[in-house]
């Protein structure tokens, strides 16, 4: 009896960790909600104005998907490493625009390409979800 | 150069996207109109972008799994 149930904990202890690791998050409403924010502060990021604002905006956009997701739950991990590189990419932008002279225009045009892009692929994927 | 031609005229969109997106870098740093080290951060955003983007279809790809898993378990 005793090896029966430690084969049935065993069994049941390895399933539940294969079942996380293959379990996406859920949808949620707030996180859709927010990186449909993030897009829309990208789309309207204007390089002939100051950029430091405008990149702040983006990034507590960001940051608040990031705490929400923190206290959603643990199966919201996947959505965390998702947005990681997204928030190194406006990271480096924001530290930029905190110097005195701020990127380039060429340079904010390119970044705001490879932030809609990157956007957008979370969103797709977050609003995907089941 | 060449390797870069050749992924510009690549079958799959998104290769022929990054790499446009690359030769703008090196174009527009050739020109003056970025600085070396904005040139560096760009280029190391593509990566970023990539990173995203796998990280992105594997989140898919377990959404599929979960909806065929629950497709199943109705018929059966």
């Amino acid at each position: 009896m005793n090896k029966l149930i430690t084969i049935f904990a065993l069994v049941a202890l390895t399933g539940c960790a294969q079942m996380k690791s293959w379990v996406p998050s859920f949808s949620d409403t707030n996180q859709s909600a927010k990186i449909i924010d993030v897009r829309m502060s990208i789309d309207q990021l204007d390089c002939d104005k100051p950029h430091l604002a405008q990149v702040r905006q983006i990034k507590d956009n960001l940051r608040w998907f990031e705490l929400y997701s923190q206290n959603a739950g643990f199966r919201n991990q996947d959505v965390l490493m998702l947005i990681k590189p997204m928030q190194s990419t406006v990271d480096d932008f924001y530290k930029r625009s905190l110097q005195d002279a701020q990127g380039s225009k060429g340079y904010c045009e390119i970044k705001k390409k490879l932030m809609a892009s990157q956007a957008n692929a979370a969103a797709e994927v977050i609003l995907g979800r089941f | 150069m060449t390797e870069l031609d050749q992924l510009l005229h690549s079958d799959q969109d998104w290769i022929r996207v990054r790499a446009e997106t690359a030769l703008q870098i090196v174009n527009q740093r050739q020109t003056g109109q970025i600085t070396s080290d904005e040139a560096r951060e760009l280029l190391e955003d593509l990566v970023r972008t990539d990173q995203l983007e796998a990280e992105a279809d594997d989140m898919a790809m377990k959404t599929m799994l979960v909806n065929v898993v629950r497709g199943i378990s109705l018929v059966v």
